[in-house]
This record gives C-alpha cells, structure tokens and sequence, in this order.
C-alpha cells in the first residue's frame, strides 16, 4: 500500500527540534558556496561546521560508534530475528551503518524484511519474491506490440537515455557496457510494469542506482525500491499533488521556524515562497547536494524512523537551514 | 510549423563578457530559457558556453541557472528537464523570459515534433516579445542531417551547433544575447512588473444564487 508521506503535525514542533540533532549529515550547517576557482560558476553545498559543541548537539550524540558488523549481530537473536526493533533504529540514527554491512540492514530499513522476521523466513521471503520479480519481468517482456509501442514512449525511452549517465563516477557503473547498468535498467523498467500509476521519472535512476550499488541481487534490490518508493520518509512523486504538498510543508515550516527567511522569500515576488530551488533536494533526497558518502548516511538516519516518525523531509530541512546558512542566503540575495 | 525569429537587435555591447564570479550574486536583468527533450544537449550546451568544455552530464531534475554577464547587464541562462513532471517547475520555467532557445537532436526527428508538441505551450508565460531560437544539437557539421530539412534553413534564428566540439555555441548564445539587449532595456525602463499583495486580498463574497438572490 503506497502510504506516501506521512502527515506532518506541526504540533510536534513543541519539542527543540534542532536539538534533535543525529550524527554528522542531519545537523550539518551548510552555505551554498563557490567551489574551486575552475568551477567558480558552480554553486554546491558544502559542510561548514563538521563538528558542533556538544551544547548544540542531542547528548546522544556521540554516544553511538558507526553499526559494524558484531554490533549488527548483537541486535539478532540466535534465529537471527533483531531482538530490539527500537534500539537497532536508534543505533543507526545516530552512528549510521558501516558500509560493509548496509547491504544486509537497508532491506530491513527498506521494508522488504521485516524485524521480526528469522534467518530462514527471509531466505524463503526472497525464493518468493525473486520468483514475483521473474514474473514481473515476463509481464514486460510479452507486451503486445502496441503495449510495448506505448511503454517504449513512456518508459523505456527515458529510462535507457537515463542509466547511462547515473552514477557513472560511482566505481560499480564505471566503464563501457557495465553489466551493472543493464541491471538497474531492467530493474527500472520493470518497475514501472509493477507500478505504472508511477512509471520511471527522472530521478529514479538516481534512487536506485545506491541501492543496487550496496544491495547488489537484483531481485532483491528491486524490492528494496518498491519498499523506498512506499515507505520511506523523505521521497516525493514529481506528481502535482505529491510535490506540492511537500513544498507547502516546507513553506509552513519555514514560516514557524524561521520566519524572517520566510518573509525574505515573500518579499522577493511570485517566485521566492514557490520554494522551487527546494524541489530537487526533495525528489532526490538531498542526493545531489552532498557528496555520497553524506547523503547516503542521511537517507539511512531517515529511514531509520527514529523519533521522526511523523517529521518528514521539512525537518530535514528546516533543521539543516541553520541560522547561519540563513545568514549567508540573506547576504548572498 | 515553429518559427525563429525576433526583431532586429540592438548594436554589440562594448563591454563584452566578464567572469562568473563578478556576476554570482546580481540579480538577473534578463532571462534565457534552454527547453527541449530529454538528452538533446541543453545542459552540455550551456556547460560548453559557460565551462569551455565538454563532459558527460548528468539528467537534469528541476532547474538551474548560470549567470552571465553580457555588457552592463547580467543575463541568467535556465537549464531544464527535459521531461519535468512538476507543473510548478514546468510554469516557471519560461515566466517573463526574454528569449526561449528551443533545442532538439539532429538525429532525431522525434525531438524536434516534440518542441511543437510539448514545448510551445510552455512559453506561453514568456515576456510578450519574447525572442525564439532553434538549435539542433549533436551537428555533424559535415553531414546533412535529415531532420535539418524540416527546419527552414534560411531563417537566421536556426542554428545547428555541437556541444560537443563546440560548433557555433558561442555564435547562438551571443546572437541571442544581442537580441535580448533590447527587450532588458524595455522591461527596465517599465520597471518592475507590477505585484499584487495577495495579503490584502478579500475574497468577493459569494453571492449566493437562485431565489435568494
């Protein structure tokens, strides 16, 4: 069931939101600035304050080394069930995911596992679902010639024009003819077989592409990304409605949180309050505005779901636009 | 059938270019639209004018712009999606543009029907003497490309350009950028365009209708 994203209640904000600050990525105060003088036309984000005092952080913070491999097994029980659902989020909140291992946490994380489930019930869950993907698979590929016609210019054409130029920096799609980047390929088209009120749009790729990249099975990286296109808490639809709604949370936020960038945004004419400059940072989730190793360590404090079950992508950002990147936006316009 | 075309433009400016840092953060006094399909070569179009190179790019998602400075003035170039889903962004993209810079493929017809198809009726919200021109990308300069006979060779405001060796990128957005001094001016000496405080808005109160009215 698509639940989309969650309802946001403003009444929450009671709480020091800011205060909640989970380790490195959420809490990080950035500026855009100028990038080398070579690429002085290129406005990146970037991380002014890596290290906050202890006065400005959750006193948590900290307390959490990075989820290795023994901590990891420390939350299984001998059927390999995570004991403590509560704990394990927390843990990856706050220290995050050692990259040896997110291959095995994101499922669960992605909603394709769930924590209560054993060693056995998972391997079994994915003889199944690797069986529904084939399925999924044989749908698309006997298309009659008019479905296909139509799913080649709604999908396939985007779609192949797109995995080409995803990620290609990224060692695991690197080089000619990467067996990986026909993966992700078909695992795009096929879901937008398994999901055509979806389909592909761009930015997709963009999703899928870490995902495969740590996950690695194909089947089961398929399904990782239906569980991230339903569940997680910060991912839009560039639909009307989807983006609109998260843009209007982010303008009521900005507007109790922050209100004298707000009224700077208003005072700017039509456009500023749009918040457009906001919308790839939603659709991608920040993926494009850090480089991957912080973004990656976002999206899992994200999907961890710790303590932000019902804050979304606006407390994100809100919380990321710090007083003093606020500064630097109001100087800079 | 899409047409070039825009009035005759005003003298070069003398002060000609200036470096990006300078103009990072003026605010625009014109703006210039990149639309086309997906994968034509907007961004590498804009990066080869602006960067002086080329390189593989990534799909654009929303939008993006480069400021340049041309004379005295500072002209903001919008990079878009090609096939951008978020009607937010797709009514923005071309509110108040001075010049639209309709780009396709020369290897594919495809992309040059969708300009008509798609592309057209966004501009509908660009300045009212807005200046359009149209670009084949991926030229082959020594190749005649079938697409090219669709678009009526003789008018100036066609270009077939490379992003890639950079074949004639400088000469489209400098033609462009000559022709839109004018209109900056214009829109200048009319001065802001006029707003409305939705603050102060009443709603008119519904009359209700039928026997009670």
């Amino acid at each position: 069931m698509q639940k989309g994203f969650p309802a946001l209640k403003i009444a929450v904000f009671h709480t020091p939101l800011l205060s909640l600050a989970p380790a490195s990525s959420f809490f990080v105060l950035f500026s855009p600035v100028q990038q080398l003088a070579d690429e002085k036309t290129c406005m990146q984000f970037s991380i002014r304050r890596p290290k906050l005092p202890s006065s400005e952080t959750h006193p948590e913070e900290n307390t959490y080394k990075r989820l290795d491999v023994s901590a990891w097994l420390h939350h299984l029980n001998e059927s390999g069930q995570v004991e403590e659902e509560y704990k394990l989020q927390k843990a990856i909140f706050f220290g995050g995911i050692d990259i040896s291992i997110r291959g095995e946490v994101w499922p669960f994380l992605l909603h394709y596992y769930s924590y209560e489930s054993t060693s056995e019930e998972r391997e079994a869950l994915r003889l199944q679902k690797r069986k529904e993907y084939f399925e999924i698979q044989e749908k698309r590929l006997s298309m009659t010639p008019d479905e296909q016609k139509d799913f080649w210019c709604k999908v396939q054409f985007t779609v192949d024009k797109d995995v080409v130029r995803t990620d290609r920096s990224n060692q695991f799609f690197r080089g000619e003819d990467n067996p990986n980047v026909e993966t992700m390929r078909r695992i795009l088209l096929n879901y937008a077989v398994f999901n055509p009120t979806i389909g592909y749009s761009q930015g997709m790729s963009d999703l899928v592409a870490p995902l495969l990249a740590e996950v690695l099975d194909e089947s089961d990286t398929f399904w990782c990304f239906v569980g991230l296109m339903q569940n997680t808490i910060f991912i839009s639809s560039p639909r009307d409605e989807d983006m609109e709604k998260q843009l209007m949370y982010l303008r009521e936020l900005l507007r109790l949180m922050h209100p004298r960038f707000y009224q700077h945004l208003s005072s700017l004419g039509e456009d500023g309050l749009q918040m457009l400059f906001c919308h790839r940072w939603i659709l991608l989730c920040f993926k494009r505005e850090f480089p991957d190793a912080e973004a990656l360590r976002m999206w899992e404090a994200c999907w961890a779901h710790y303590q932000v079950r019902e804050l979304g992508l606006g407390s994100a950002c809100t919380g990321q636009l710090s007083q003093q990147a606020l500064q630097n936006f109001l100087k800079g316009s | 059938m899409i047409r070039a075309g825009g009035r005759e433009g005003g003298s070069r400016p003398a002060a000609g270019r200036a470096g990006p840092s300078r103009a990072a953060m003026k605010k625009p006094d014109g703006k210039v639209v990149l639309l086309g399909d997906m994968n034509v070569g907007k961004t590498s179009l804009l990066h080869r004018y602006m960067e002086r190179r080329f390189q593989e790019t990534v799909s654009t998602v929303g939008g993006a712009f480069y400021l340049k400075q041309w004379g005295p003035y500072n002209i903001s170039i919008w990079d878009t999606a090609g096939r951008e889903q978020f009607h937010g962004l797709g009514s923005m993209y071309c509110r108040g543009a001075a010049a639209v810079i309709l780009t396709y493929d020369v290897n594919s017809l495809q992309s040059l029907t969708e300009l008509e198809e798609r592309f057209l009726a966004l501009t509908d919200s660009a300045s009212a003497d807005c200046i359009f021109a149209i670009v084949g990308n991926k030229s082959v300069a020594s190749c005649s490309s079938k697409v090219r006979k669709q678009v009526r060779a003789e008018d100036k405001m066609c270009f077939e350009t490379s992003a890639k060796t950079g074949y004639k990128v400088d000469y489209l957005f400098e033609t462009v950028f000559e022709m839109v001094v004018p209109i900056i001016v214009r829109q200048k000496a009319e001065g802001p365009p006029q707003t409305v405080d939705i603050t102060d808005y009443k709603p008119a109160k519904r009359t209700k209708s039928g026997c009670c009215a």
